[in-house]
């Protein structure tokens, strides 16, 4: 079977919660496979809604997803997956080689590959020295650096990071952003969603800005950066400056 | 080891390493000793080699902690998840909802069940200590349905995980069991002089609550009483298995629709 | 390291609380203030000590409650405190003339002839020789036949009517009977029974005299621990002054009571008569027949039907040897003839 050139494809998305709130309204988006997408939105716009459906996590109103030209609720398309939450919680009791262990066995990994990988991972978050040292000890930092090494632990084809800069000292970020780039570099789909809009501007192939559950921009991010004055920063405020003013209308 | 069996296995080793590491265990093991070596040095009216107080007291202790530790084990495997949002990046691997609902129930069964053993090892050794006697023919039995009253505890509690807020999933649980290990026995007769709608009420809660009396040898272990036969065993055994099943079918099939 | 400080914590509590508990008797506390039960337990220890008291009964059926069938031999068990009032027939004053070598052949009779009683109390006689828990298992009671849950609870919890049999599981009722007297010290049954179990079942008559004898401190107007005392004195340890005394005392402290008691609360005039009749017999024995005959005769007013005549037919045995000492002591002496 021919890999998809789509990594994620998104047709007509609706989603309303009990109460009648609704989150996403026809929301299309496609995520080409080997790039890096960034997707940006205000808080309540559907960043968090999207991001679920993409992992099978709740049922669409209505709308398709695909993902890696799978259905996501099934395990063998998750298998290709790999997700870093917003919130890096783990469990404080196990130590960071248990928990890349326990993730590993449910990914289908042999114990073999999951020692090498563990290592190589380490390595790459600079966690090596405190792999023994409980997660109830680590800090923030550290943790979204574990979280991201059980994200990448099965080499998946696709990286879901939900604000995967929060938490991070500059020199953090900077091994993040060098992480997702060497991601690219394989080959891998990235799509992550973020308030950081410059770490955005920097590593993202494209941008998709979303505001009410509705796409309102798509597309290159050196489309918007070209000029220098219509960055993403300007283009993001723009938005919410005209959301708040349709608001008061 | 197959896909669906390593990932319960999976899921199960950790409510497992959860309890060990917590050390609720081993505080409730040092607890018991703590209450029943002094009892056991009691000198009652100078008489020695007098066991069965002993043993009630005992048993007693073993029962009640580990009824706390499986019911504080398993109401906590669900909600810590959600709570600490661990579920996402669980359910975000391979993993079938159905899978983690087992491995759930498996992990608190096998943590509570290891508790069970190091409780009744105690037991054995106290007891044997004091009265020179170290095996009877009850304990095995007793043993074993106390193991799977662990099991049948264990599936109430994730099956109201999935539909009840935690606190409320706990008080619910040890209602229905510390009430069933209590007055089950007692139901049809109290249901028998009521009448409706009380007698309908008691009748209806005697044929659909789990009976969890059933499990409960203690008074065969104390009091020396012969073993139970081994049709009535497999019996117990058999009602045990089906009650567990439905439980766990329904905590599957809600869990599965659930929203995350 | 939280844990282990709690641990310890609870370890030293514990330890505390089990040396507070097993030295309960020996604390000495200021005149005036309560015992060191009543203060940590309140109002709730006579409850509780009730309640160990039953217990002492299930541990001696095995643990398993028996259903007393109305009119049955085994008549629903009363309280504790009614039940005991009729514990003074283990043994028949009237007979101990007969029997004072093996006072226990007496005990299964007077039991039997019991309307009411606590169970561990009216079992009395060993019918069988050896430890070993006399009973049965599975006694079957009406349940449905549809009634699965039921019928499966009957098979797997105990229902049988047992009882324990020889010192080796007659002892295991004692944990309980300790820890009635330790909650309340004036659980003047629980100390009672607890000196019969020790004295007479387990054959430890000192041990059993030590409890009647704190119980007796703890409380001095106990009529019924006096005659329990003197009951194991006569017949275990065959002291008949020191039970003559024992009973004396009881008889004391009984008019005492009766005189002090409201008309509803009068103690048992039956055991007041038992108490009579053992110093009829003592004094008799030690020919003492004057006071024999008082005391046969206050005796009499306790007693209907047969056993007032039994009575009755042993103070004029008394009265006829009075007769007769009187008698020989009037008659002339018989002049020593010479040979």
């Amino acid at each position: 079977m021919p890999e998809p050139t789509v990594a994620i494809e998104i047709d007509r998305l609706s989603k309303v919660y009990p109460g009648g709130n609704r989150a996403l309204s026809d929301f299309s988006l496609a995520v080409d496979a080997g790039e890096i997408f960034g997707f940006l939105g205000p808080n309540g716009a559907g960043k968090t809604t999207t991001i679920k459906i993409l992992l099978g996590f709740m049922p669409p109103t209505s709308g398709t997803v695909r993902v890696l030209g799978g259905d996501p609720r099934l395990p063998e398309t998750r298998r290709r997956i790999g997700y870093l939450p917003e919130v890096a919680n783990y469990y404080g009791y196990m130590t960071v080689d248990e928990l890349l262990r326990y993730y590993g066995r449910l990914c289908g990994m042999s114990r073999d590959a999951i020692r090498k990988r563990t290592d190589e991972l380490l390595e790459l978050v600079g966690l090596a020295d405190v792999r023994r040292r409980q997660l109830k000890h680590f800090s923030k930092g550290m943790l979204q650096r574990a979280g991201i090494a059980q994200a990448l632990l099965h080499d998946p084809d696709l990286l879901i990071l939900d604000e995967p800069m929060t938490g991070l000292d500059p020199p953090a970020r900077l091994q993040m952003r060098d992480i997702i780039l060497r991601q690219k570099q394989q080959g891998k789909t990235v799509f992550f969603s973020s308030h950081e809009l410059s770490e955005a501007e920097l590593i993202c192939d494209r941008v998709g800005i979303l505001k009410a559950g509705c796409t309102v921009w798509c597309g290159p991010t050196n489309e918007v950066t070209g000029d220098g004055a219509g960055n993403l920063e300007r283009i993001f405020l723009n938005m919410i400056r005209q959301n708040e003013s349709e608001q008061q209308k | 080891m197959r896909g669906p069996l390593r990932n319960i296995a999976a899921i199960a080793s950790t409510a497992v390493l959860e309890l060990y590491r917590r050390r609720d265990v081993y505080t409730a093991v040092v607890l018991a000793i703590v209450v029943t070596v002094p009892l056991a040095s009691v000198n009652v009216f100078g008489v020695k080699g007098i066991v069965r107080y002993l043993r009630e007291i005992t048993l007693l202790l073993v029962w009640l902690f580990t009824l706390v530790i499986g019911l504080t084990t398993a109401a906590r495997q669900i909600p810590r998840e959600l709570e600490n949002r661990t579920i996402y990046a669980l359910l975000a691997k391979p993993l079938r909802r159905s899978e983690f609902i087992l491995g759930k129930f498996a992990g608190a069964v096998a943590a509570t069940g290891l508790a069970v053993l190091l409780f009744y090892l105690c037991y054995v050794v106290l007891d044997g200590l004091k009265e020179g006697v170290w095996y009877t023919p009850v304990l095995p039995q007793v043993v074993l349905l106390h193991l799977a009253l662990v099991a049948l505890m264990t599936a109430l509690v994730i099956f109201g995980s999935t539909f009840l807020t935690p606190s409320a999933n706990v008080t619910c649980s040890a209602l229905i069991v510390a009430g069933m290990l209590l007055f089950g026995q007692k139901i049809p007769e109290a249901a028998a002089r009521a009448v409706a709608p009380a007698s309908w009420i008691l009748w209806t809660a005697h044929a659909v609550l789990p009976h969890f009396e059933f499990f409960d040898l203690r008074l065969r272990l104390v009091h020396g009483w012969e073993p139970i036969s081994p049709a009535v065993l497999l019996a117990v055994l058999g009602y045990c298995t089906l009650y567990t099943t439905a439980l766990l079918g329904g905590a599957v099939a809600i869990f599965s629709r659930k929203r995350l | 390291m939280k844990t282990i400080l709690a641990a310890a914590t609870a370890w030293g509590l514990a330890i505390f609380a089990g040396i507070a508990l097993a030295r309960l008797p020996q604390l000495r506390l200021p005149p005036g203030s309560r015992s060191v039960a009543a203060l940590l337990l309140g109002g709730a220890r006579s409850v509780l000590s009730d309640d160990m008291y039953q217990r002492a009964d299930l541990y001696y059926h095995g643990g398993v409650a028996h259903r007393h069938e109305p009119g049955g031999e085994h008549r629903q068990t009363e309280t504790p405190t009614e039940a005991a009032g009729a514990r003074g027939r283990r043994f028949s004053p009237l007979s101990e003339a007969d029997t004072a070598s093996a006072p226990h052949k007496t005990m299964g009779k007077a039991a039997a002839a019991q309307p009411r009683g606590y169970s561990i109390i009216r079992e009395g006689r060993r019918t069988e020789a050896g430890d070993h828990e006399h009973g049965h298992e599975g006694e079957e009671t009406a349940v449905p036949r549809w009634d699965l849950w039921s019928r499966l609870n009957r098979r797997i919890h105990p229902s049988g009517h047992r009882h324990l049999r020889g010192p080796r599981y007659e002892k295991e009722v004692l944990p309980w009977l300790w820890a009635a007297i330790r909650c309340n010290p004036h659980n003047v049954t629980a100390y009672d029974v607890a000196a019969y179990w020790v004295a007479e079942r387990l054959k430890h008559p000192e041990e059993g005299l030590k409890i009647l004898a704190e119980g007796i401190r703890n409380n001095p107007d106990a009529y019924r621990l006096e005659f329990t005392r003197g009951e194991i004195l006569l017949h275990m340890l065959k002291d008949r002054e020191a039970a003559f005394n024992a009973f004396h005392a009881a008889m004391r402290k009984w008019e005492t009571t009766y005189a002090r008691a409201p008309e509803k609360k009068k103690p048992d005039v039956f055991q007041y008569g038992n108490i009579l009749l053992y110093l009829a017999v003592l004094s008799e024995r030690k020919n003492a027949l004057e006071d024999a005959r008082r005391y046969y005769k206050a005796a009499l007013d306790t007693r209907e039907g047969n056993a007032r005549k039994d009575i009755a037919r042993r103070l004029a045995a008394v009265e006829e040897k009075l007769g007769a000492e009187a008698e020989s002591a009037s008659a002339p002496k018989p002049e020593k003839t010479g040979g």
